[in-house]
């Protein structure tokens, strides 16, 4: 759960100000239709609901902007027949309405229009999957990097969570927002592909909890301590797509995992146990023996008893970049719940989602290295997996995935 | 029902059309973006004119598929009002301008004669139910998921190329050739009379059948 909530407030308050601008070019003065951005962060009526983020840009927005209070991931299917062409105009389409529905402004053909006004820094993100790069005319334009995760010892995957030839992930602070902007984009797409899985996910609500913090999973755990803040010289390297294929300079590659928590038994576990899993306080986040969240793992700590204070088989330990010649990914890992399983098992966890500039040389050795020897295994089961290529972003003049379309 | 085309039309329709222009312009270089900056947005010089936000209704489930609606939105930055002057497109023989206007209880569609306007400084947002480009004698017909190609000439002498998907829309009040849902009091035999009894004279009423109830 990497953006943070700091950096939440600042797209809040940049919403304000864009909101502002916008009411000043219309040549509107007393503005009734443009709820004006707080005077400052501290959460007023109306402030969550009109804070905008910009689709445009050199990367999509979704990716290294804050995550906002929910998630809603779609993956689509092409229709036989669909081709490069078709995939263009569904390109163009999708893209106006990134246009208009992130700043509050209704799709074209939209019939209930009312429902955008308030776009809840809402980003709407789009990839393509691997059958992209098997239509005539883009055989050639493959990321090497853009590999189906190898099965893992610990998955049960089913096909309803997996795969995907199109993806749409659509971030926002309101639950309404997400469904009918997802629901624009899947009707919008009917006549190039069909839905294949959506999954949707959450993170605290806005306003809840303090600017800066790291967010919990549903195991209690802070979870996502590891990733790099967007200032970081070397986020764009971990995030970013540079080098070969072009078409993809400025976008990322999205890994999506449906990653089921075994919340009946992982609540018999005594709390120092469940602490040695992941080698970091529950309380705090930080690492076991020390006293901040952020401070470094001690990976050659050992305690009075001789062992290693974080164990061998923690899932900080083996995740730590550290223990991966320096691999790392950008989570924006959000929370699921599914309700219960007919035996009363709640279907329950982590809808995992990262942002890596090459799946293959980054999130798959650490996957691999995870997999082998994780004690986190245990209670933990992938029982989805996807992944797709995140064209760059885009401006006003033109549309995502130009690039390799065009 | 008259078309939106001043600024008090637009407050009339709420956020809507209030924050259309954070979409084409301002927020693109005024906020975070993709978390760097936004050169195409920042660097775009204001154009006097222009069209975003086409679309065409689809001619799937039309009860004439001879003809189909361009939507589009047009910002005029110039300082002197704008009206289009003119439109041609290779999929309709023609293309006329329309409104919708109230007719003995009746919403009748008509060529609108003094053209779709845009005031200076002003927006005008095209969508069902008011005024609309009309693609006339299409020689196809347009799938939901294809793309026409519109273009148009301005008043000024500027002309726009307008590349428009085809959308589905289901319009309750009817006001076209009509839909799957279209009330029974409209005919086939009203709207066959719509697309044959002169379209072109620009003083003749099309009646559309008595379908005022939304």
């Amino acid at each position: 759960m990497s953006p943070t909530r700091r950096q939440a407030l600042t797209a809040v308050a940049s919403g304000a100000v864009a909101a502002g601008a916008a009411a000043a070019l219309a040549g509107c003065s007393s503005s009734d239709w443009v709820r004006p951005g707080p005077a400052d962060s501290s959460g007023k009526a109306g402030a969550v609901g009109s804070a905008r983020v910009s689709p445009f840009g050199v990367h999509q927005a979704g990716i290294a902007t804050p995550a906002p209070a929910r998630v809603m991931v779609t993956a689509f299917t092409l229709r036989p027949g669909a081709d490069k062409a078709a995939l263009g105009r569904l390109m163009r389409l999708w893209s106006e309405d990134v246009k208009a529905l992130t700043q509050g402004t209704p799709a074209t053909g939209d019939p209930a229009w009312e429902l955008v006004g308030q776009p809840s820094s809402l980003t709407i993100t789009v990839g393509f999957g691997p059958a992209v790069f098997a239509l005539e005319g883009l055989r050639d334009k493959a990321p090497a990097g853009l590999v189906t995760i190898p099965p893992m010892v610990h998955d049960k995957l089913q096909d309803r969570w997996s795969g995907g030839d199109l993806v749409v992930q659509v971030c926002a602070d309101d639950s309404l927002v997400i469904s009918h902007v997802t629901r624009r984009m899947v009707v919008d797409a009917a006549p190039f592909a069909t839905v294949r899985w959506q999954q949707s996910g959450f993170w605290r609500a806005s306003g809840v909890g303090t600017p800066g913090e790291t967010g919990r999973n549903l195991m209690g755990q802070v979870d996502g301590t590891g990733n790099l803040p967007v200032s970081d010289p070397q986020f764009a390297s971990v995030v970013w797509s540079s080098g070969s294929p072009e078409w993809l300079q400025g976008g990322s590659m999205m890994v999506v995992r449906r990653i089921q928590m075994a919340l009946d038994t992982w609540d018999l576990l005594p709390r120092d146990k469940q602490e040695a899993v992941i080698g970091r306080r529950l309380d705090t986040g930080a690492p076991l023996t020390l006293a901040k969240e952020r401070d470094p793992l001690p990976l050659d700590a050992r305690g009075a008893d001789g062992k290693p204070v974080i164990p061998d088989d923690a899932h900080a330990r083996l995740a730590n970049p550290n223990s991966n010649g320096g691999l790392r990914i950008l989570r924006r890992a959000a929370n699921y719940d599914a309700g219960l399983a007919a035996d009363g098992t709640p279907d329950a966890g982590l809808l995992f989602i990262s942002f890596q500039a090459d799946i293959a040389k980054q999130f798959v050795p650490i996957q691999q290295r995870l997999d082998g020897s994780d004690s986190l295994n245990k209670w933990t089961t992938a029982l989805g997996s996807a992944v797709f290529a995140v064209p760059p972003g885009f401006g006003p003049d033109t549309w995502i995935g130009k690039g390799l379309l065009a | 029902m008259s078309p939106i085309s001043t600024t008090g039309r637009l407050l009339l329709v709420g956020g809507l059309v209030g924050t259309l222009s954070l979409g084409l312009t301002a927020c693109g270089s005024a906020s975070s973006g993709g978390g760097t900056k936004s050169p195409s947005a920042s660097t775009t010089a204001v154009e006097p004119v222009t069209v975003t936000q086409a679309w065409v209704r689809t001619t799937e489930g039309s009860m004439d598929p001879t003809m189909a609606p361009l939507f589009i939105t047009i910002k005029n930055s110039t300082a002197n009002p704008l009206s289009i002057k003119s439109g041609s497109s290779t999929v309709a023989a023609r293309v006329e301008f329309h409104e919708m206007v109230m007719k003995d209880g009746k919403m009748v569609m008509q060529p609108k004669a003094s053209g779709i306007t845009v005031p200076a400084g002003g927006t005008t947002m095209l969508k069902p139910g008011g005024d609309h480009v009309m693609l006339m004698g299409l020689k196809q017909a347009l799938a939901v998921g294809s793309e026409v190609t519109v273009e148009l000439t301005f008043s000024d002498g500027t002309k726009k190329t307008v590349t428009a998907p085809v959308k589905k829309f289901a319009d309750g009040n009817a006001q076209y050739a009509g839909t799957g849902t279209a009330s029974p009091s409209m005919s086939m035999s009203s709207s066959g009379s719509m697309s044959s009894s002169g379209m072109s004279s620009p003083t003749s009423t099309m009646t559309m059948g008595g379908t005022t109830t939304p």
